[in-house]
């Protein structure tokens, strides 16, 4: 126990007991003039040794070997101080270094910390200088392998996709991720980013790669119902195309399969079906269809929203409730306005935001 | 005993957590949060305020601890870096805490300053407004998005609310190019009509509720088209799950700071009102520690950070006698209507 400070920081030396820094007058920390402090770390020996001899170097701003060491240290204590990151970047600058050997550093330092924002900033600053990012799937696989949902990992390697152009073989891996755990929501994000980076989504054209992604999707949904992560990327792949969300037969045929031949009372898919009905009246009631659809539209929404408020999804209950009284009020609306103005323009509709309350 | 959770508020617990940490020694092995000290200063005041104990600190104390945030201020005209530093660690006893080379105001620093400072009662009349907002434009990029500092950090979602609230806490918006940081929130949007920390990012309630306060603060809710407000409203209202409570990501576990961020979101949305009778203050309250403080999950270890976001987030769901939220800025109305006050005078 009397050697509890050499256990915790093993073979530590204190700066002031080092020749090579004997040089430096050591500057302590003006913390607080007060009797009483303000929230007061206790720092160790070991912690006020090294910043004191940090202050003194940034004082004269130093750029040296010394120094590399001394930031080293300092950020083994406090990981989060971006300013020692942002020293010792400008030290390696100063030396000329060759900034290589600080790739193993941080990756040391984020396998170990995956959620520290400094680090995976840091590494980023150094792979952009080096121009070589050929290491970087590879770490973020290793800190994904730790944790599926890492945003960092996430924000980091969709960074690097974008900076680099690196997206071959990234399919395939939200694949693996998606294949790992299928309600993996940051996997299907990424999934979303690289299909629309590597393809071309043009006049609302169902391609061959948006068919592949509605079976892609369609398949997990079908093995797994009630995850919204799927129900949302089909969504946004939907989003490509002409007619949006009710623009693809496959897809329409598969909800209406699951509702009435099925009876599957999934709340995303009744969720699903009730936005196709509101979009199918948006598309349809300036038309002549829309005479016949629209009081068929609104029985539909309203039966939907009943059975999400009442059975399928009760936590919500206020809330589809709600939309079914807008969606009447709006379609009851659109209906006099067609009456009125046959000829008239459609009106601009991205203005009514405060129409629910 | 320990096992049996209890689900009252442990307010006299939390108070004193809050004050151990704010008065108190912070044991060595939180070293880590050294440059971080205004932010867990700001957590223990702004906790306090929700719990109604601000007024009981001493005055002198209040002095004390208002007086150690200015030392933290920097006013530099040429390299545009005033602002607050997020704690005293490069200040000098040599040089009696005079600015020197790497000590740079940090917007979120900033941030939690100017409102700790509103909470303990100061009038900002030390704060050199002008030099913040004009280094305020040093931080924003090209796409829209604020950086926390002049130099070394990342840019994403939480500094463009740092930056919109410490313009709308100034009451003035010339350090923003506001139609860029309305298009980086928009471009922000994903497809499942959550906002990330930037775009292409997962949605997240965190990074949605700095878009959405961002906007809110700066009177640009209406750049929503009506497909993305309800979107958003949608999403928001999934996260919660009647029997965890708030997560902040889809398939994700609920986590005591979500409460707040996701809370908060549906506020300024209008949309909390929905979900108000089925909201559960159970989660919240079972993730208390026995000593004060709230933690992140059930029986994880408490924090500041989830002690304040707990109680704010308890508070949105109007438990029992703690202060109102006034959800954009992230603090009480009291001090909300302390500010506008301020602002009347200042004009």
């Amino acid at each position: 126990m009397a050697d509890s400070s050499d256990d915790e920081v093993p073979k530590h030396v204190l700066f002031k007991d080092r020749p090579e820094w004997k040089d430096i007058e050591p500057l302590g920390e003006y913390d607080s003039d007060e009797e009483q402090p303000v929230v007061n770390i206790e720092y160790s020996a070991e912690f006020k040794d090294c910043y004191d001899y940090f202050r003194a170097v940034a004082q004269k701003r130093e750029y040296t070997q010394r120094v590399l060491d001394l930031t080293d240290t300092a950020i083994k204590f406090n990981p989060a101080n971006y300013t020692i990151w942002g020293y010792r970047f400008d030290t390696l600058k100063a030396l000329e270094k060759d900034l290589r050997p600080e790739l193993e550093y941080t990756k040391r330092i984020i396998l170990k910390q995956p959620k520290n924002y400094q680090v995976w900033n840091y590494r980023n600053l150094i792979v952009t200088e080096l121009q070589d990012a050929s290491n970087e799937k590879e770490l973020t696989a290793l800190a994904l392998a730790e944790d599926s949902k890492n945003y960092h990992a996430w924000d980091y390697r969709i960074s690097i996709l974008r900076d680099f152009k690196m997206y071959d073989g990234e399919l395939e891996f939200a694949t693996q991720m998606i294949e790992d755990d299928v309600r993996n929501n940051s996997a299907w994000n990424y999934r979303d980013f690289v299909i629309h980076r590597t393809n071309n989504f043009w006049d609302g054209v169902e391609t061959d790669v948006i068919k592949s992604e509605i079976e892609y999707t369609l398949d997990k949904i079908t093995k797994l119902m009630d995850n919204e992560s799927a129900w949302s990327y089909l969504r946004g792949i939907l989003a490509n195309i002409s007619g949006g969300i009710c623009g693809s037969k496959r897809v329409n045929d598969f909800c209406h399969n699951l509702y009435y031949n099925k009876g599957n009372r999934c709340r995303f898919l009744l969720s699903f079906m009730l936005d196709c009905c509101f979009r199918d009246h948006e598309v349809t009631y300036r038309t002549k269809e829309g005479d016949e659809r629209g009081p068929q539209l609104l029985a539909r929404i309203k039966e939907l929203c009943l059975e999400l408020a009442t059975e399928h999804d009760v936590t919500r209950k206020q809330y589809w409730m709600h939309l079914s009284k807008s969606f009447e009020k709006m379609i009851i609306k659109a209906e006099l306005e067609r009456q009125l103005y046959p000829s008239s323009e459609d009106e601009d509709s991205t203005c009514s935001c405060s129409t629910e309350d | 005993m320990a096992n049996i959770p209890e689900f009252i508020l442990k307010r006299e617990l939390h108070k004193k957590y809050l004050n151990r940490f704010l008065n108190g020694g912070i044991p060595s092995f939180l070293s880590n949060m050294d440059s971080n000290r205004s932010v867990i200063l700001f957590f223990c005041v702004a906790g306090l305020d929700v719990l109604g104990e601000t007024e009981k600190i001493l005055r002198h104390r209040k002095e004390q601890i208002i007086n150690w945030i200015y030392k933290l201020q920097v006013v530099n005209t040429e390299e545009l870096t005033s602002g607050f530093q997020g704690s005293t660690t490069l200040l000098t006893k040599k040089f009696k805490g005079a600015i020197g080379p790497y000590q740079w105001g940090h917007i979120a620093n900033t941030y939690s300053c100017l409102l700790s400072l509103l909470i303990l009662g100061d009038n900002l009349t030390r704060v050199n407004r002008k030099e913040i907002i004009n280094s305020m434009k040093s931080l924003q990029l090209e796409d829209g998005s604020f950086k926390g500092a002049i130099k070394g950090t990342e840019n994403d979602m939480r500094f463009v609310f740092c930056a919109a609230a410490v313009s709308y806490i100034l009451n003035d918006w010339n350090g923003i190019d506001i139609e860029r940081m309305c298009n980086f929130i928009l471009n922000s949007i994903s497809y499942d009509g959550g906002i990330g920390q930037r775009p292409n990012r997962e949605s997240h309630c965190g990074s949605t509720f700095c878009a959405l306060a961002a906007l809110a603060l700066s009177n640009n809710l209406h750049r929503l088209s009506r497909d993305q407000y309800n979107n958003l409203r949608r999403w928001l209202l999934n996260r919660l799950d009647i029997v965890e409570g708030f997560n902040g990501r889809p398939n994700k576990p609920a986590d005591t700071c979500y409460s707040f961020w996701t809370g908060a979101s549906l506020k300024i949305l209008h949309a909390y009102k929905y979900i108000k009778s089925d909201v559960n203050p159970m989660f919240v309250l079972m993730t208390q520690d026995k000593y004060g403080g709230f933690s992140k999950w059930v029986n994880s270890g408490p924090d500041p950070m989830h002690t304040y976001f707990g109680l704010a987030g308890l508070s949105l769901m109007k438990y029992e006698n703690l202060n109102e939220m006034y959800p954009p800025l992230n603090c009480t109305k009291r001090v909300h209507k302390r500010l506008k006050a301020l602002h009347a005078q200042w004009n």
